[in-house]
């Protein structure tokens, strides 16, 4: 790192205003012969050495979170190589440590790389809800013993899956929050707006970055939902006869509960984001 | 979204950067700013416009933001007028702000 010539820049910079200047991504990618983020990789290096201090807005944080939550959620639903999101996850990182809050160390598991463990749990939802169906038609005997087996099958298949279900409850729980924050944002934003009675150049700003950020937040929903599906085919039903299952199926216990459990709270997320939109 | 944000990143000088510019020689706090015009020709080399090819004197001088190239005020007027681009780093086209 060229402290020197990072320090050069800045106190040279025309926009510099006493000690205090902004991020002129123009100049420093020119001064320092890098891109915009290697500029601000150099300027994080001169905080560390007590020389600079880095700060951003308050709304920031929830941007920042945003972005944390889209590159996540694209990981984990494979939506994208692992390559292309290095990157985005490396500027978010640097973001990150300019808000001086702990960035995540790693991208995690993707959900492409676990599609045989989700197989195997729909074929066992399967069996459990034709075996629900078909209990009328057999003696108790055979129905139990086919029953036994079927939640053994299916508790084991839940084991292997239940810490990606329940990432992906996460991710959805944290989305559906991101939205309501985004949607609160932006009423701040124009409360202001009208109160002063006058329309900063900022505040259209913030108001069409929160309405991205909204659009972002749905789309990521939306991916959510298309996948579960994908992945889960037998999703709908599993939903409609919840009840029933957790009753019949006592027996496949708790990591099975936990799934169905999981499937629910995705479920109910999912409808409260369609009501609210 | 990330790029926009950039641009809002407030950067405070609060450490005593004397020891990285050296060639600098900063005083004390209160007159860095003036020893740095000072020193501003030593640390450029002789100021060159880039238009005439002729030397520029400081009180005479307008600098490109972007690369800090010296013009003549002259020179400076006719890339405004022109609404022409530095010459040296080709990315600066708004001399109009800095010449009256």
């Amino acid at each position: 790192m060229d402290a020197g010539k990072a320090l050069w820049a800045l106190l040279t910079d025309p926009r510099r205003f006493g000690r205090t200047l902004y991020f002129n991504p123009e100049v420093l990618e020119f001064r320092l012969g890098t891109d915009t983020w290697g500029a601000l990789e150099t300027l994080l290096g001169l905080e560390e050495a007590g020389l600079l201090k880095l700060s951003a807005p308050a709304e920031f944080t929830l941007l920042y979170d945003y972005e944390l939550a889209r590159i996540q959620a694209t990981n984990f639903l494979g939506l994208k190589p692992y390559e292309e999101l290095v990157n985005d996850f490396k500027r978010l990182w640097l973001m990150g440590r300019v808000l001086k809050v702990e960035p995540p160390r790693q991208l995690g598991v993707r959900i492409p790389d676990h599609a045989e463990k989700f197989k195997i749990l729909n074929t066992h939802l399967n069996k459990l809800l034709k075996l629900m169906e078909a209990k009328a038609l057999v003696s108790r005997e055979v129905y139990n013993k086919v029953m036994q087996s079927a939640c053994r099958e299916a508790a084991a298949s839940s084991k292997d899956v239940k810490e990606l279900v329940k990432e992906l409850n996460d991710i959805v729980a944290v989305t559906t929050r991101l939205l309501n924050r985004v949607r609160e944002g932006r009423k701040n934003v124009e409360e202001i707006s009208s109160k002063l009675g006058i329309r900063t150049e900022e505040h259209n700003d913030l108001v069409n970055t929160y309405n991205d950020a909204e659009q972002g937040l749905l789309y990521i929903l939306m991916n959510v939902k298309t996948k579960v599906k994908e992945l889960i085919q037998s999703w709908e039903q599993v939903i409609g006869n919840y009840n029933k299952m957790k009753a019949e199926f006592s027996i496949a216990g708790q990591d099975f509960f936990s799934v169905l459990d999981y499937i629910i709270q995705i479920n109910n997320s999912f409808t409260v984001v369609t009501q609210q939109t | 979204m990330l790029d926009k944000m950039l641009k809002r990143i407030r950067i405070e000088l609060v450490g005593d950067y004397r020891t990285y510019i050296p060639q600098v020689g900063f005083t004390d706090d209160s007159t860095w700013e003036v020893e740095l015009l000072d020193k501003l020709e030593s640390l450029l080399g002789p100021l060159e416009c880039p238009i005439d090819k002729e030397e520029v004197r400081l009180d005479d001088a307008v600098f490109c933001p972007v690369c800090l190239s010296p013009y003549h005020q002259d020179c400076a007027r006719l890339l405004a007028s022109r609404k022409e681009k530095c010459w040296r780093c080709e990315k600066f086209d708004r001399f109009d702000i800095l010449v009256s």
